[in-house]
């Protein structure tokens, strides 16, 4: 791990398509849905990329007791927080994988095991040399239909990595480009996406995009 | 094979018919201890005589009652909470147990103690802690080689001890805190080990509960055990012997240890009708050659207890015992009062660290799956491949989750 590796949960279950990362409330200030993060076995040469579609917070007999309470104490919320072994689930969509220091934007050959870390990837080169090539977009368009809301995730994600890559207008235009290609026949996904596109990026000239 | 309900249906309407007869006389019971707890509220020279007389020429063996320790506000009026300290530090723990199982691939038990120290007053969060302990056979603390082949009780009487001996521990710890310290176990303090272990090593572990008590009273710290719904009928049956010559009971009725001579009431049914939300009852010392016991070996650790209505709805009633200690200073009494209140406030109408402790407590399935397949990978890795017995192997294939092929 890199010094701007941040640990962000583990692996509770997985697939070939994605899996599911329980973190603790302290791990959830810094990842986001639409974040590109990484399932890294130690000491393995084998990490799997994905996007967070959706975080999940479960209740349980205790939470709903103290949701009923008028004012719970900050104590008691406290104690919930760090105390308390409830894990947030984040699933988390299978972009790519990288083996031997290789980028392939398909699905993995294995899915990550259970309790493998998962860490959000923040470190611009890495960021920068993963989204370099757009093959990963099919990945996500193929969730279409799924549970995973993927004009929503197109556009935080976009709009995440732009910022990461330091507002980078010239890499979201090419995105945009490339997601007109690929969602040709499927309005229904390309004009909500295009349309939030535009107003979470500024600068953003779709007529040049397209 | 699911059960054969049509078998049944005939002696579930029979059950129904009983319940409605037995709540028309537990009715009719609780109307005349009602007036019985009326009649005597505050006649304190009365009690005392009459109390004292059956103390002396009872057989105390089978006779359990209870004695009003102050003798100042009428026993059928409800006391409200006082305000808690502005700080206080409250421990309490739990405990749960797997016992060992001779059909098993290894012998083996344990027990876990959950443990939360709340700081009262002081915004803090929490601390938690959990203490499990494994337990097989040849190890140090495991002479008893009865417990892995005969005896479940006698783990959970382990487990009892633990609670409070971890508890002195916790309660010492915590001594430089601001404001009092409060011990809580969700037992009762007059610890009575039970099952056919009792008779060889209860009066061990009764010793080691005594002796817990009495730390955490050299700590300058105080104890309380809450008990949900309690079924004592301590009080009533000291209505019942205040009320002897005009009953036409005798005696031997209340030698009796089964509830139905009180028409299956219990203290708590009584109280439940007498207090009102928060507020608890006069406090009783136990009448009973148990706590006679108790009081011999150390006369701090004689157990009163009082009565708490934690909720607003009905059924809410708690019981809560305190040694002599705590019940003979008003402050004390007071103020665990007023705490224990404050606990239930958190989630309606039980204490929150009772709650939390048994939570940590707790050995759910998956987590005994997971010790258990470590213990067989640590003994597998030393060329042990013990295999479980038939009998538990069919118990797995009937009782297995079904599982689907999802594609």
């Amino acid at each position: 791990m890199n010094e701007n590796s941040l640990e962000i949960g583990r692996v509770l279950r997985a697939n070939t398509t994605g899996f599911a990362v329980g973190s603790r409330v302290k791990q959830l200030s810094a990842p986001g849905f639409g974040s590109l993060v990484k399932a890294q076995p130690a000491g393995e040469h084998e990490v799997i990329y994905g996007l967070i579609y959706n975080i999940n917070i479960d209740d349980d007999q205790l939470i709903r007791r103290l949701v009923m309470v008028e004012t719970p104490r900050p104590e008691v919320i406290e104690d919930q927080r760090t105390n308390r072994i409830l894990p947030i689930e984040m699933s988390v969509l299978a972009v790519g994988y990288r083996i031997n220091g290789n980028l392939h934007y398909s699905l993995p050959p294995r899915p990550p095991l259970n309790l493998d870390p998962v860490i959000l990837v923040e470190n611009a080169a890495e960021i920068r040399q993963f989204t370099n090539n757009l093959g990963y977009l099919r990945l996500i368009l193929r969730a279409e239909g799924s549970r995973v809301p993927v004009d929503q995730l197109l556009v935080a994600h976009i709009h995440d990595v732009y910022l990461r890559r330091g507002e980078d207008v010239a890499w979201v235009v090419s995105v945009v480009r490339e997601v007109i290609e690929l969602l040709r026949s499927n309005y229904e996904v390309l004009i909500p996406t295009l349309e939030a596109l535009s107003s979470a990026i500024p600068g953003l000239n779709m007529e040049t995009a397209e | 094979m699911s059960l054969e309900f049509e078998q049944l249906t005939p002696s579930i309407a029979e059950m129904a018919r009983e319940a409605g007869h037995r709540r028309e006389k537990r009715n009719d019971e609780l109307e005349k201890a009602t007036a019985l707890l009326h009649e005597y509220a505050d006649k304190w020279e009365l009690i005392d005589q009459r109390i004292d007389w059956a103390i002396e020429n009872f057989d105390m063996k089978f006779y359990r009652s209870a004695k009003p320790l102050h003798n100042e506000l009428p026993l059928d009026k409800g006391i409200k909470p006082q305000e808690p300290p502005a700080q206080a530090t409250i421990v309490a723990t739990d405990g749960s147990q797997i016992v060992p199982d001779r059909h098993a691939s290894f012998l083996y038990y344990l027990i876990n103690i959950g443990a939360i120290t709340y700081y009262h007053g002081s915004g803090r969060p929490p601390d938690v802690a959990a203490f499990p302990k494994l337990s097989y056979p040849g190890d140090s603390d495991s002479a008893e080689d009865d417990v892995f082949t005969v005896s479940s009780d006698l783990v959970s009487m382990r487990r009892d001890e633990r609670e409070i001996t971890v508890l002195a521990d916790l309660v010492k710890r915590v001594q430089g805190e601001p404001g009092p310290k409060l011990g809580i176990l969700d037992q009762r303090l007059l610890y009575w080990p039970i099952g056919n272990s009792a008779r060889i090593h209860g009066e061990r572990i009764v010793f080691e509960w005594q002796k817990a008590m009495s730390e955490i009273n050299d700590a300058g710290g105080w104890l309380a055990g809450f008990i949900d719904r309690s079924g004592k009928h301590s009080v009533l049956a000291m209505l019942h012997t205040l009320d002897l010559e005009n009953s036409g009971r005798t005696i031997k009725d209340l030698y009796a240890f089964d509830a139905d001579i009180y028409g299956g009431l219990s203290d708590t049914d009584l109280f439940d009708v007498l207090l009102g939300h928060e507020e608890r009852s006069a406090v009783f010392v136990d009448i009973s050659l148990h706590n006679k016991t108790f009081k011999l070996r150390d006369p701090g650790n004689e157990v009163c207890f009082f009565y708490l209505k934690t909720g607003p709805g009905d059924g809410q009633l708690a019981r809560v015992d305190i040694p002599m200690w705590v019940a003979g200073k008003k402050e004390a009494l007071n103020s665990v009062h007023a705490l224990l209140v404050d606990q239930c406030r958190i989630i309606g109408n039980y204490p929150y660290v009772i709650t939390r402790a048994d939570e940590i407590a707790v050995v759910g399935r998956r987590d005994q799956e997971e010790l258990e397949n470590r213990i067989e990978l640590q003994m597998n890795s030393l060329g042990i491949y013990p295999s479980i017995t038939s009998k538990q192997q069919s118990k797995e294939y009937a009782r297995a989750q079904k599982s689907r092929y999802e594609g």
